[in-house]
């Protein structure tokens, strides 16, 4: 615990030296780096010993301090600190404008600091005051760039579901702790059932789905993700997201995975249902981050109709404990190369000048340190073998396998019906990478590009050794020893088996290693390509045929709305285009409408549920306005109202 | 013996995937009163452009110079590790299922790239109707995998075929069936059939899987073709098999191991033979058609898992 402690300390002190020392800016990056390395460390300590630390501090204010890390608070601890670490070597040298200030700087430390204290709260009270940074923060770092009216409404979007989530998390634990009869997460255990507990469950679930981002409480992640800078996105999206399913697994799964089998069945339903949503929308979405937030809840939806799933399987079955091992591994795998993802798209962002994928291309042959990691990243988000989003998705479907195998009937439909989501969302997420890195990174240039910022080194590096990882972690899925560990607290289980490190699964299997299929396949590479040498057939660099016209321009190329036109079309009740209808000035007439391209996609959720509740609200508002005419004694006169009023109730 | 199984499914595949696309050719050719191509067209032109230098637009990323090389490699991998000549004894010694699966899906995945690469409007055309379609042939096949594994109650792949011979009814029963009618859909959109795609045509309009290799030329242009063919080999004995799982070799001696891959040949022939004689007798569906295809393949996945479930 001490090194933990040290490190969040590191963090903190990171923060205090960005206002204390605005010239010396490599202080804070060191601190906070260090800080994150050494709470990352503490954690795989905690993962590989098998204890549980804690420590807390006499009472402060209200309440201490309470801290106390098992397997699963230090599985996520440890992906977050990562996902910090990196994030924040790459703020170093993307940090520009406003974000480049102290004041900003503190705010990274201080939103850091309250992702990495979420999983390593110990009681009630720390838990929300970590939760709550941790929504402030962010919220503030989403809105930096105030200026802009899309980081206006996104900001206010995020505000509105985070508080709303928030409130519903405050209301669910608060009431946990009257269930429990203690405040501290140590004494809370399953087996109580009654109605208090129910309402903890579908009060907190609600908050923890909402920071899941999780249909239809996704709205904010869509817009909030696109707008943050790429490092606070990549922390929102790798590390933020994946602590809505920590909760959900610690405060529901754990507790109350017995009362209200009705609501994990909806759960699971609506779950599966939202990663396909999700994912359509990432298919058709033509804004690089847009596409990436919309991927980022097909994982974590997919992630929790799994946890769904195992709950229903039933606590100690075997199935279960591999559908929340797969769940925990998937976003573990999500948070690997989503932050590659984000990270890297910042960075050709910068090059290109424009989120657009419309006007991308060309990346990899002008700047591969900047296109080769972002293409590795969409093929790991692809599932392709030898990435760490292949571990994830392989035990996903062996673990759904062993779910449909079980003779229980609601069990098998509900497992096909989660099985059939999955599949058809990981086919249309391929549909998204494929154009993130096909049209966007591989295919030519489509348009003149403003180099707005020197390359930096800090940027590459943490690329590099990104790719690098998502890479190894594909080819050695011990890691997956890590969420196996997690998944038994929640699941209880007596003793753990460990996993062979070079195996993807626990039953052995030689060709299961992946490490050994890429020697094998570099083996056969060598083969081919040394054939290709003692052939001498040659190659020659030419210009493009393009079926025997070859000056072709660049902006004849498919574009990222062409390319994903067949989708929308198939899908076209859920992503409703909006198109340009320009009318051209030479054949200005009521017929001559030149169709333009398809402008944005709306979120259909966010239309036809949110935006009529909203115009209501304001409606509402617009009539009481009379009655708040800025007169004091008015208002008094209501506060009079309110406790007479509470008076008889309570009186009652 | 096993590497001399693998070795022997690698040239089955091969050559079977070459051989039965002039075959199917042929066939085709039959039924309009042609005359047709010798079998052994697509396997001459596959050696002749293996002769020609490569041709890359200049334009064009380190992409396209290792995606041919990455795509034969998977192929191979796939062919190999998939053990369909014979049933190793032990399944430590088989690449599962489901994730043979998805090497060979991923094959077509690493192709739509390379489509991608030089930045042409065909490319761009071919990738986006391709990978539309994979991604809405995914859970069909996915669905169809997990439906043959429940019978076996894992998924590796020698586990699934020794169930089905231990216990024969499994093999004659619908949910058999219904999971065989899923993996001919996805065969004949993944490999570019009939009635998804039309393999014979040169009209860019409605071509899908040739104009993703419209660039490439010459070794390039061969590594690729004998990729595809290993690939279109793979899925066809894959499917013969474990629709028939019968005379797979487990044990036994060179013989034993000759004999088993004729017997794969016979069955690879003959899926070819229905493969061909939907292709002759059906039009190419529209594009926004293959999709209600597809919806089909889907349902008739989960209710052979469902009914697969039920009869256990």
């Amino acid at each position: 615990m001490i090194l933990s402690l040290v490190g969040l300390g590191l963090v903190l002190l990171g923060g205090v030296l960005a206002l204390v020392l605005p010239r010396v800016a490599g202080a804070f990056y060191l601190s906070v780096v260090l800080g994150c390395a050494a709470v990352a460390t503490a954690d795989v300590g905690v993962l590989v010993s098998g204890g549980t630390p804690s420590f807390s501090t006499p009472d402060l204010f209200l309440s201490g301090v309470s801290l106390r890390l098992d397997a699963l608070g230090a599985y996520v601890q440890g992906l977050v600190a990562l996902v910090c670490m990196v994030s924040v070597i790459f703020l170093a040298g993307y940090a520009r404008g406003r974000l480049a200030t102290p004041a900003a700087r503190g705010l990274v430390a201080l939103f850091v600091v309250s992702l990495l204290l979420v999983p390593a709260s110990g009681d009630v009270v720390s838990f929300l005051y970590a939760w709550e940074l941790m929504a402030l923060s962010s919220l503030v770092l989403v809105a930096l760039d105030v200026e802009r009216a899309a980081v206006r409404t996104a900001a206010l979007w995020y505000a509105g579901v985070t508080q709303g989530g928030g409130a519903l998390i405050i209301a669910g634990l608060v009431t946990g702790d009257r269930v429990f009869g203690s405040s501290s997460f140590s004494h809370w255990r399953g087996g109580h059932h009654g109605a208090s507990l129910v309402a903890m469950l579908l009060l907190s679930s609600l908050g923890f789905l909402a920071k899941a981002g999780v249909a239809p409480l996704h709205v904010w992640l869509p817009r909030a993700h696109p707008e943050a800078p790429a490092p606070v996105s990549a922390m929102m999206s790798g590390a933020m997201t994946l602590l809505g399913v920590y909760g959900l697994l610690r405060f529901d799964v754990a507790l109350a995975g017995a009362v209200a089998p009705w609501w994990w069945g909806v759960l699971t339903v609506v779950s599966s249902l939202s990663a396909v949503y999700a994912a359509i929308h990432a298919a058709s979405a033509s804004d690089a981050k847009r596409l990436l937030a919309y991927s980022t809840m097909e994982v974590t939806s997919t992630a929790s109709s799994l946890v769904g799933l195992a709950v229903l399987a039933g606590e100690g079955s075997a199935s279960s404990r591999s559908l929340l091992v797969a769940a925990l591994g998937l976003v573990g795998a999500h948070a690997l190369y989503k932050t590659l993802l984000f990270l890297g798209v910042g960075r050709v962002e910068r090059l290109v000048g424009t989120r657009s994928l419309d006007e991308w291309g060309g990346v990899l042959r002008a700047h591969p340190r900047a296109g080769g990691p972002v293409v590795i990243g969409a093929l790991a988000a692809m599932g392709l073998p030898l990435t760490v989003g292949f571990v994830g998705e392989w035990w996903a479907l062996q673990s759904l396998l062993r779910a449909v195998s079980e003779r229980r009937w609601s069990l098998t439909l509900e497992a096909v019906v989660v099985l059939g989501a999955l599949a058809l969302s990981v086919g249309l997420v391929v549909v998204a990478m494929m154009k993130l890195a096909g049209i966007g990174i591989l295919s030519r240039a489509r348009r003149e590009w403003r180099e707005t910022q020197p390359p930096s080194g800090w940027m590459e590096i943490t690329l590099g050794l990104l790719a690098l990882l998502v890479v190894l972690a594909g080819l050695v899925p011990g890691w997956m020893n890590a969420p196996s560990r997690a998944a038994c607290v929640v699941a209880r289980c007596p003793g753990s088996s460990t996993l062979d490190p070079w195996s993807l699964s626990a039953s052995g299997g030689v060709l299961l290693r992946p490490a050994l299929l890429a020697l094998g396949g570099l083996a056969l590479s060598a083969v081919i390509v040394f054939s290709r040498r003692i052939s001498h057939s040659g190659v020659r660099a030419t210009i493009a045929w393009a079926c025997g016209r070859a000056t072709l321009s660049p902006r004849m190329q498919y574009s990222a709305s062409s390319f994903a036109e067949p989708v929308e079309r198939v899908f076209v009740d859920v992503v409703r285009p909006d198109r340009n209808l320009d009318a051209l000035d030479e054949v200005r007439s009521d017929h001559a409408l030149a169709l333009g391209g398809v402008r944005e996609h709306r979120d259909a959720v966010e239309q036809h549920l949110y935006e009529p509740l909203a115009r209501g609200a304001r409606e509402l508002a617009r009539r009481a306005r009379p009655a708040a005419n800025g007169s004091v004694n008015l208002y008094a006169t209501y506060g009079l109202l309110v406790l007479l009023a509470l008076l008889v109730v309570v009186g009652r | 013996m096993i590497l001399v199984g693998a070795l022997l499914q690698v040239v089955v595949f091969a050559l079977g995937g070459l051989l039965l696309q002039g075959y199917l050719a042929r066939m085709r050719s039959r039924a309009e009163g042609r005359r047709g191509a010798p079998i052994t067209q697509p396997l001459r032109e596959t050696l002749k452009w293996w002769g020609k230098e490569s041709l890359r637009s200049a334009e064009s990323s380190a992409w396209t110079m290792v995606a041919p090389v990455i795509l034969l490699t998977l192929a191979l991998l796939g062919a190999a590790l998939v053990p369909l000549v014979e049933l190793p004894g032990s399944s430590a010694l088989s690449l599962d299922l489901v994730g043979g699966t998805l090497v060979w899906m991923s094959g077509s995945l690493i192709l739509v790239l390379l489509a991608l690469d030089p930045g042409t409007a065909f490319g761009g055309m071919g990738a986006s109707r391709a990978v539309t379609l994979a991604a809405l042939a995914e859970p069909a096949l996915l669905v169809a995998v997990v439906g043959l594994s429940v019978g076996a109650g894992s998924s590796s792949s020698s586990a699934i075929l020794l169930g089905e011979i231990h216990h024969t009814a499994q093999v004659v029963s619908p949910a058999h069936l219904l999971l065989g009618v899923a993996l001919l859909v996805v065969l004949l959109t993944e490999t570019g059939r009939m009635p998804v795609d039309n393999p014979a045509t040169h009209l860019e309009l409605t071509m899908i899987h040739e104009a993703l290799v419209l660039e490439l030329a010459g070794q390039d242009y061969a590594l690729v073709s004998l990729a595809e063919s290993l690939r279109f080999g793979w899925i066809l004995g894959l499917v013969a098999t474990l629709l028939v799982p019968f005379g797979v070799a487990s044990g036994g001696g060179v013989v034993a191991l000759i004999l088993s891959a004729g017997v794969l040949v016979v069955k690879m022939t003959v899926l070819a033979t229905l493969v061909g004689i939907i292709e002759i007798s059906s039009a190419k569906l529209r594009l926004f058609r293959v999709p209600e295809l597809l919806a089909g393949g889907v349902v008739s996945a989960v209710l052979g898992t469902i009914a697969t479930v039920v009869a256990r």
